[in-house]
């Protein structure tokens, strides 16, 4: 008997968030554990819905009816961060981040990368950069 | 106004830090207002304290790498339409000053308080440190709190 089926292209997902996140019924699960993302698809999907291929920024998803498949997992290694080494980006979605921001806009004033670091050490390079500023100022009106 | 290269802004919140106190009144003002912080204060150093918050790039990488188009950008201001949002996090990955965040209701960026005359962090801000005006108000007050400071320590015999 033919089932409406989940097929997902290996080489195009970039292992970002979006099914997963627009799913209504939670059928498409994922994990970040141990630097490594886990996507939990189902082999069969019988809503009427097309949410996840929708949302695929890639178009990684297609809904086919077919022969009865069993669930598939896709793993995606996480980037670590270059200051605290916390994986939190994959690579596919890191190489779609690289281009589509112009390459000038991909590093800082000083010519620092911040895409390679995660946002809680973009937020924390920020908060330094303006402390140091403010600590030479103060340092002139000492007593 | 923390410009960088390509990234010039239109009206913004301003937040001068030598007077932040780190009372965190700006985050509870901001949780109040969208039900989750959009402001970050913290402490550097133990003796410096500073508040981030979007930046309202004016070459936005956030809205850049929308696909959906649930970010856009029209005339220097960045709105987001959570009907269209499909929760991928790429917008939370190009932010380069990590403050887009993303939870169950959407994107959490600062939205400068559409609805409000003065955004509810710089009304609620006790020391004042958080200036919302043009650019160009916004240089002029620094120069004026500055003016104020070196008058300061002139009188009171500091060198500076």
């Amino acid at each position: 008997m033919k089932k409406r089926l989940l097929a997902v292209d290996e080489k195009t997902c970039i292992g970002c968030r979006a099914c997963s996140a627009v799913c209504p019924v939670d059928l498409i699960r994922l994990s970040d554990e141990d630097g490594v993302r886990r996507i939990d698809f189902p082999g069969i999907c019988d809503e009427d819905c097309q949410e996840c291929a929708r949302a695929c920024p890639e178009e990684a998803i297609d809904l086919v009816f077919g022969e009865v498949q069993p669930e598939f997992v896709l793993s995606f290694d996480l980037v670590p961060c270059q200051r605290c080494g916390a994986p939190f980006v994959t690579y596919g979605e890191m190489d779609r981040l690289g281009k589509t921001i112009p390459q000038e806009l991909q590093t800082d004033a000083f010519g620092a990368s911040w895409i390679t670091l995660c946002p809680r050490c973009r937020r924390s390079v920020e908060r330094e950069r303006a402390a140091k500023t403010l600590l030479v100022s103060r340092r002139g009106t000492r007593v | 106004m923390q410009d960088r290269e390509g990234m010039i802004l239109s009206k913004a919140v301003y937040a001068d830090m030598s007077r932040c106190i780190a009372c965190h009144a700006c985050e509870v003002a901001c949780e109040k207002a969208h039900g989750a912080a959009k402001i970050f204060v913290d402490v550097v150093r133990d003796r410096v304290s500073v508040p981030v918050s979007c930046c309202q790039c004016e070459k936005a990488t956030c809205v850049m790498v929308c696909y959906p188009g649930a970010l856009s950008q029209d005339n220097g201001s960045i709105t987001f339409d959570s009907d269209r949002c499909t929760g991928c996090d790429l917008c939370v990955l190009a932010c380069p000053f990590g403050a887009v965040q993303l939870d169950t209701a959407g994107v959490r960026r600062c939205d400068l308080c559409p609805d409000r005359e003065v955004p509810a962090c710089v009304v609620t801000c006790p020391s004042q440190a958080l200036i919302w005006d043009d650019v160009e108000n916004i240089a002029r007050e620094i120069r004026k709190r500055a003016a104020v400071k070196m008058g300061r320590s002139l009188a009171s015999g500091r060198v500076l």
